[in-house]
């Protein structure tokens, strides 16, 4: 299983796509930091506020967060895919008893991978953050490091889905196409078809709604409070609501059950890659 | 892992795709010590009998065995079995080299042999070079040396000579003769015998997804033998001439008649004898690509004569001529299971032909 794993790690380093979707990670991550901590500087909002900077830090980096998990879900949707694109998944699995063992190695090695795409976020994010607004802006470190590591999480799990559902797809293009239409199209559509019926309370449990609601649901109330202090229980739903909207998450729903519901999302395609990979005739 | 054995068993394999039967009841062994052809039309289920091999296709029925254990079961697989199914199985941006260890790591062995391997298939000047820009032949080569990565006990080629030029088929042939030498297994597919027929010693010719021979390729070549094309205006007559002499005659497309085992004269004689203007005649000596050919055509065609004359009433009990049954399930047919084997003699597996076509001429039957 180890040589698996390295061999797995070898496929990833010797080629490139590794770092060419870590390239728009690092550059959105910098970009959405950078951006939405001017805006909260930006003289407008001072007179809105009575002359106050609000501290978007967190806010901005959870928005980057869940721009760049697209790209953790390409990344792990390749992962096997690419071996049935470039047709060397026969030799993989003729080196390996049983399949799954492949597979195994796989999860393990993207995990590592998505890692660095996680950390990669947060670190990039912060680094936008301080270049606009300073070290204000990312409350308490202790804050900090919550957001960047429900962050790192969302990531993970998001390339986790993406290799579990690529490995049922096994065609590279349907498997991009698939992800990027339910994630950038459809699953809007389907929430703000639902939004005005009876069903609205399981948009929140989509996938797409889940995993914003990781970071978000945490970023969302520590920005509230950051800003109103001493008077956030005065702080009007509507209020949490219009951020929600916009960062994402839902309010008062707790981020680790946003966390809970997209794990049983990944884990519900790592199991179906599973065993459409262990069964299926590789011709 | 070498265990001394190396023998690949191929028990009653049945793989449908759908409604289409792409191997039917194949039965054959391959035996270590000797290069074994795996030959056949295009079509006729050799792809998909090596990866039900290699546990890449489950079968539908039967089973396919390597030293005794279907190769789910063999630790480490890629140590007992190394296999080149095509060659195209490689990252366009991936150098031979770093291809190669990615199989050197998961097999956990030393880096080291990702170079001995190249330069036993004579590419380590292309070490470092990317893949995306390799030839068809280095491809093959590449896709050897990927087989051979963990020094395995058998070897399974699916139609390697494809993309290797004149140079490069005669170098294959010498690898492969040198690794059977050493005691181990190579199963190697065409659908050339005249490609393969310097570098087997055992052949297993596989036509819509049945076996029809499986034996000592010597064997094969002993029992060429001649044949008479007789043009007339009355075959079923002729034929029924030459039932009597104990003599089987085939219907060609053409509308003439083949009759095995026998020289032109006799023909001629019978012919007078019975009253029938024969047209022409002529004297065939059959070599082994067109037994082969013989064995194997009627995969499309459906066997039956395609031109007039049409056979008369009664042709099945004589001719080849009948539609082409698939085999019974459960009743194997005449001379299964075969057990071949350098000395042990051949056997031959007729699942859809008359008991008297193969009573006499032994070598091959009557599909043309």
């Amino acid at each position: 299983m180890n040589g698996l794993i390295k061999a797995e790690f070898r496929k990833i380093f010797t080629t490139h796509l590794w770092w060419a979707l870590l390239i728009p990670v690092v550059v959105l991550s910098f970009l959405a930091g950078w951006g939405g901590t001017e805006f909260g500087q930006m003289s407008i909002i001072r007179q809105m506020t009575g002359g106050q900077d609000l501290p978007t830090g967190l806010l901005t980096m959870s928005l980057s967060t869940n721009y760049v998990t697209v790209f953790a879900a390409l990344l792990g949707a390749l992962a096997m895919t690419g071996e049935y694109r470039h047709k060397t998944a026969t030799t993989t699995f003729l080196t390996a008893n049983p399949r799954g063992a492949v597979l195994g190695a796989k999860l393990i090695a993207y995990t590592n991978i998505a890692l660095i795409y996680g950390i990669a976020n947060t670190l990039f994010a912060s680094l936008g953050g301080l270049l606009g607004a300073g070290s204000d802006g990312f409350g308490e470190f202790a804050q900090w490091l919550m957001v960047g590591g429900a962050g790192i999480l969302s990531i993970v799990l998001w390339t986790l889905l993406g290799l579990g559902f690529g490995a049922m797809v096994t065609s590279s293009v349907v498997a991009v196409l698939v992800l990027l239409g339910y994630v950038l199209v459809f699953e809007s559509l389907v929430s703000s078809a639902m939004s005005s019926s009876a069903m609205s309370w399981l948009g929140d449990y989509l996938p797409g709604a889940a995993s914003n609601g990781i970071v978000s649901n945490l970023s969302v109330p520590m920005f509230v409070s950051d800003v109103a202090g001493a008077r956030e229980p005065m702080v009007s739903e509507t209020a949490y609501r219009l951020l929600h909207s916009v960062f994402g998450g839902s309010y008062g729903f707790p981020w680790w059950g946003s966390l809970l519901v997209f794990a049983g999302y990944a884990a519900v395609f790592v199991a179906g890659g599973w065993l459409t990979s262990s069964k299926r005739d590789i011709t | 892992m070498h265990d001394g054995s190396g023998r690949i068993l191929v028990q009653g394999l049945n793989k449908s795709f759908g409604p289409i039967n792409a191997v039917q009841n194949l039965n054959f062994s391959v035996e270590p010590g000797s290069v074994t052809g795996f030959l056949g039309p295009n079509g006729s289920g050799k792809t998909t009998t090596l990866r039900m091999i290699l546990g890449l296709i489950s079968p539908t029925a039967g089973g396919a065995f390597i030293n005794g254990q279907p190769f789910s079961r063999l630790p480490n697989p890629a140590t007992v079995v190394g296999a080149v199914l095509d060659s195209q199985g490689f990252h366009p941006g991936q150098t031979a080299r770093t291809h190669l260890r990615c199989y050197t790591a998961a097999l956990n062995l030393p880096d080291q042999q990702a170079d001995q391997v190249l330069e036993l298939v004579g590419l380590s000047s292309a070490a470092t070079r990317k893949t995306g820009g390799f030839s068809l032949g280095m491809r093959q080569r590449l896709a050897l040396a990927t087989a051979l990565i963990g020094n395995p006990q058998i070897l399974i080629l699916d139609e390697p000579a494809n993309g290797l030029d004149p140079e490069g088929i005669a170098w294959l042939r010498g690898f492969l003769k040198s690794f059977a030498s050493t005691g181990r297994t190579a199963l190697v597919s065409s659908h050339l015998l005249r490609e393969m027929e310097h570098t087997v010693d055992n052949v297993v010719i596989v036509s819509r997804g049945q076996c029809v021979y499986n034996g000592d390729l010597d064997q094969l070549r002993a029992a060429q033998q001649s044949r008479v094309l007789v043009r007339t205006a009355d075959p079923a007559t002729l034929v029924e001439a030459l039932r009597q002499s104990g003599l089987t005659a085939e219907y060609l497309p053409d509308g003439s008649l083949a009759v095995p085992g026998t020289d032109s004269k006799t023909v001629a004689d019978l012919a007078l004898g019975a009253g029938v203007a024969v047209h022409g005649m002529q004297e065939e000596n059959l070599d082994l690509e067109q037994i082969f050919f013989q064995l194997t055509t009627g995969q499309y065609s459906g066997g039956a004569p395609q031109g007039p004359p049409q056979p008369p009433q009664g042709a099945a009990q004589w001719g080849p001529g009948g539609p082409q049954q698939p085999p019974q399930p459960g009743a194997p047919p005449p001379g299964t299971p075969p057990s071949p084997g350098v000395g042990q003699g051949y056997q031959q597996v007729y699942p859809q032909q008359d008991q008297n076509n193969q009573g006499g001429n032994g070598g091959y039957g009557g599909n043309a």
